[in-house]
């Protein structure tokens, strides 16, 4: 392992500071490391080696070496490589690191790797066990945050149909991650995909191919279920004590309209009436819909389904 | 070529940096920073630097690392100077772990400003686009507080299951955010076992002054559905509109020829599955599953009777 390193160190060493692209042949002849004996063997280590930097987050792309454009080479672009200074306190590693230890994805850390790059910290103690979990694999979330960040086309299957896409943002919320983008042809309409229902999400073509509509915000086309009033009609719902108290908790803009010795009536705006029936079916007999009439009516239909 | 040699190269292309951007550094500093076990791993790997630099391979060439005691210099590296960017997902996994981590009221103060810093770092125009959503309710903050200071709380309680409030003395363990819920686990004295909470689900929350002594097993964030052979077992068929069911709650799928699905969950309470089945409606129709069938009833009626 330790020739590997310092191969690969050399390696990036020379292409960070040869300033101009360079042929696999000059690579070999030049950088220590790089002695074996048959082409097939250079070729073989040399490929590994590319997709190890890669792997890193080194940009390693080709580009001609001459005017001509005949032969490419290889260039590494030292203003690419290297991350501006984010200028983070101590403190604020350290902050970042809990962090970075608390949150997992799909039960796996977010690593320390990029801790690394921005400096290291030192580890804190009483810092809090696992505090969260957004569910879904980080492999698949770098990929779409590269094509938001570096506007590229993604190409991905979902429902049954393949699909290009412009994304502009990327989302949680309510537990699922969401990506929000109009598909190719059709830039007018941005649709939410969940995430988890894509599949083969692939990056094609260049990089900044679309741009992001100015004033574009994700928080507009997410679904966020029954949390946003607008277009809300009100609700009366009369709930058993017993459970009045997690109802409100659960619908932070509910009002209380009045009180008894056994039942709290609140005043509630339903934004979606399945969603709004099933949470309210979801307290058993310890909640009625008073009002509307109609409201009510759907949901004593949900008790004379036939099973 | 394994993780391992990726892990390594990415350490000591960190380690570089900082330690030319201070001049010196000392090898416990580096040892603590970047994470590694031992000191000797720390020399190994700046001896290994020793070793690289620039084609010809001089002494004018090569990086000079220079361990005098404790303390190390590292020179003749400029193009190693500053650290390397991060991944596409290095950056949304930091960002999202630290936005969820401040949303959850258990942060430290500084979190927020190296929110700022690193979304500046890794390109505003990015960050404009990622949006994350988790709130955290209040009682989070007190049953953290609890935690943190072993000391007991009180916690009323109404159950998933049952709809049913009950008071709970409780040793907590963690709290956390995990497929869309926060949650509060920890050791119920009223259950005598440890027991998972739905923090919508406390309406009430006491933090006690008697002191516990907290658990040292590792808490898990993991809510999984752990199947047992006296689980209730229920088929239903549901229609394209509720095929979400399939997704959403563990159980065996089945398309059908109809554009129907036929689903078999497994549940520990009936009366969970009886009230999904009652919330779906006629898009869902019952085939099998005596118990399931039996408090699906004694839920209607116990309905039908608040609304007659």
């Amino acid at each position: 392992m330790q020739r590997v390193i310092e191969r690969i160190l050399n390696l990036l060493a020379f292409l960070l500071t040869v300033g101009r692209p360079v042929t696999a042949d000059e690579i070999r002849n030049t950088v220590a490391g790089y002695e074996q004996e048959t082409d097939e063997a250079f070729r073989r280590t040399f490929e590994r080696d590319k997709d190890l930097l890669r792997s890193l987050g080194v940009p390693l792309t080709m580009s001609a070496i001459d005017i001509w454009e005949v032969e490419d080479g290889y260039v590494i672009p030292p203003d690419e490589y290297a991350i501006d200074d984010p200028g983070l306190t101590e403190e604020e590693r350290s902050a970042l690191l809990i962090a970075a230890q608390a949150v997992q994805f799909a039960g796996q850390s977010t690593g320390l790797s990029a801790i690394f790059k921005l400096g290291g910290a030192s580890p804190v103690l009483n810092a809090p066990n696992v505090a969260a979990d957004l569910g879904h694999d980080l492999d698949v979330l770098g990929l779409l945050f590269d094509s938001v960040s570096s506007r590229r086309v993604l190409a991905f299957d979902y429902s049954g149909t393949s699909r290009r896409a412009t994304p502009y943002a990327i989302a949680h919320r309510l537990g699922h991650w969401y990506l929000a983008a109009p598909e190719v042809g059709d830039p007018e309409t941005v649709k939410a995909f969940r995430v988890d229902r894509m599949t083969n999400p692939t990056l094609v073509g260049e990089p900044s191919a679309f741009s992001r509509p100015d004033g574009f915000d994700p928080a507009d086309v997410i679904p966020s279920g029954d949390r946003e009033t607008e277009n809300a009609s009100l609700a009366i719902v009369e709930f058993d004590n017993e459970v009045a108290q997690i109802a409100a908790n659960q619908v932070p803009d509910a009002e209380v309209v009045s009180r008894t010795d056994s039942t709290t009536t609140l005043r509630i705006p339903v934004r979606a009436e399945q969603s709004f029936i099933g949470w309210v079916l979801g307290f058993d007999d310890k909640a009625v819909i008073i009002e509307p009439q109609g409201l009510r009516d759907r949901l004593i239909a949900h008790l004379s389904v036939v099973a | 070529m394994s993780d391992r040699t990726a892990n390594r190269i990415a350490r000591i292309l960190a380690m570089i940096p900082y330690t030319v951007e201070h001049e010196v550094a000392t090898i416990d500093d580096l040892m603590e920073r970047f994470g590694y076990a031992h000191r000797n791993d720390v020399v190994k790997d700046l001896q290994l630097v020793f070793l690289t630099g620039l084609p010809g391979y001089g002494p004018g060439e090569l990086i000079d690392v220079d361990i005098f005691d404790d303390e190390v210099t590292i020179d003749s590296a400029d193009y190693f100077s500053r650290p390397m960017r991060l991944t596409p997902a290095e950056a949304l996994g930091l960002l999202a772990a630290a936005s969820t981590f401040l949303a959850s009221r258990q942060a430290p103060p500084a979190l927020a400003s190296a929110i700022d810093k690193l979304s500046a770092a890794v390109g505003a125009d990015a960050t404009d686009a990622v949006l994350f959503d988790i709130e955290a309710p209040e009682a989070v903050s007190d049953l953290r507080e609890a935690i943190d200071s072993n000391r007991l709380v009180k916690i009323g309680y109404v159950g998933i299951a049952s709809n049913e409030r009950t008071e709970r003395v409780v040793e907590g363990e963690s709290v956390f955010f995990n497929l869309g819920n926060w949650y509060f686990s920890g050791f119920c004295r009223r259950a005598g076992a440890d027991r998972l909470f739905r923090v919508d689900r406390i309406d009430e929350v006491a933090v006690l002054d008697e002191l516990y002594e907290p658990s040292v097993a590792d808490a898990s964030s993991i809510v999984r559905y752990e199947p047992t052979p006296e689980d209730h077992v229920v088929t239903f068929t549901v229609g394209p509109a509720s095929r979400w069911v399939s997704e959403y709650y563990p159980g065996d799928a089945e398309p059908l020829a109809s554009g129907e699905t036929r689903f078999t969950m497994r549940v520990s309470d009936p009366m969970v599955a009886a009230r999904l089945l009652l919330r779906l409606g006629s898009d869902a129709h019952f085939e099998e599953g005596e118990t399931v069938a039996a408090a699906l009833d004694d839920l209607r009626y116990r309905i039908a009777t608040r609304y007659a």
